[in-house]
């Protein structure tokens, strides 16, 4: 199974989801500097949203990755999991994970600083207080997105 | 091998662009607006259904034929269908993406945010599309 976490850019949110879900990054305590040390941490550039980035395979053997998506979550999620069906792997060899909502004015401004006006120290620094702030709520998803019944089906499949 | 023709809603230039690969509609003359309408998911694909492929046919080579509507994430969602692919070991050879919106003209495309204008000159746009398209 792939579970592809998602936001607009691909390399903040979905890349601190994905670390939270495969425990790269500490689920109890929020530290900027594991998510500074981050292998896609603000490395995703304009050309590679769409792209498929591999981070790694958790307990469950699922292929965990990160994309680039800006607002095409719902749409898109439907035309992975058509392909899906259609290549034969079944539809819910796919969930994507949009973790849009998940923005906030600190992330987005940071956002803009960096990628519009090249000013990242300021901008990573606003960056780091909107996923800090909206923390909780990200592992929060995490923990349902691992509560899923097809993620649990797929715990059943790799034990049988 | 499959054929995706792909558009912004999946009901009306990718349907014909797929209908005239299947042989469904005439290449040789413009067809009249009841051989389009009567085409499968011409003008019935709701907007909740966007982002779902679905299959038209197999043509003569036995590849399987299929519409997508992408809205107007159209580049993302191919390189992502292509990367997820790519990551499933399937071979890119076997597929080929058509964005059918490159041969549609403005007044085509446009036309579709008034719906009660929208059944006739839909049928007008994409007759003078078919040339393009085909």
């Amino acid at each position: 199974m792939k579970v592809i976490y998602s936001c607009y850019w691909g390399s903040y949110l979905a890349v601190v989801a994905a670390s939270l879900h495969l425990e790269l990054i500490d689920v109890n305590k929020y530290n900027k500097n594991d998510i500074l040390s981050l292998r896609l941490f603000n490395k995703i550039s304009d050309m590679e949203l769409g792209e498929l980035f591999f981070i790694g395979m958790d307990d469950k053997k699922s292929e965990i990755y990160v994309m680039g998506s800006k607002n095409s979550g719902k749409i898109l999620e439907k035309a992975l999991k058509g392909v899906a069906e259609i290549y034969g792997f079944g539809k819910d060899s796919v969930i994507l994970i949009d973790l849009n909502p998940y923005y906030n004015i600190l992330l987005s401004l940071g956002i803009l600083l960096i990628k519009r006006l090249g000013l990242i120290k300021t901008g990573m620094k606003l960056v780091l207080k909107g996923i800090a702030k909206n923390y909780d709520k990200i592992i929060k998803k995490v923990q349902c997105v691992k509560a899923e019944p097809i993620y649990e089906g797929n715990k059943q499949e790799v034990n049988r | 091998m499959r054929i995706f023709y792909y558009c912004y809603g999946s009901t009306h230039s990718s349907v014909v662009a797929a209908s005239i690969h299947l042989g469904l509609l005439p290449v040789e003359r413009i067809p009249n607006s009841n051989e389009i309408k009567h085409l499968p998911y011409y003008d019935k694909v709701e907007t909740s259904e966007i982002g779902t492929p679905f299959y038209m046919g197999k043509d003569e080579f036995n590849s399987e034929i299929f519409i997508l509507g992408m809205a107007n994430h159209r580049k993302i969602i191919k390189k992502a269908i292509l990367s997820f692919l790519e990551h499933s070991g399937s071979d890119p050879r076997d597929l080929l993406m058509i964005d059918t919106l490159k041969n549609v003209n403005r007044y085509s495309a446009k036309i579709r945010k008034l719906h009660f204008l929208s059944k006739q000159c839909k049928n007008e746009g994409t007759n003078d599309d078919k040339f393009n398209l085909t």
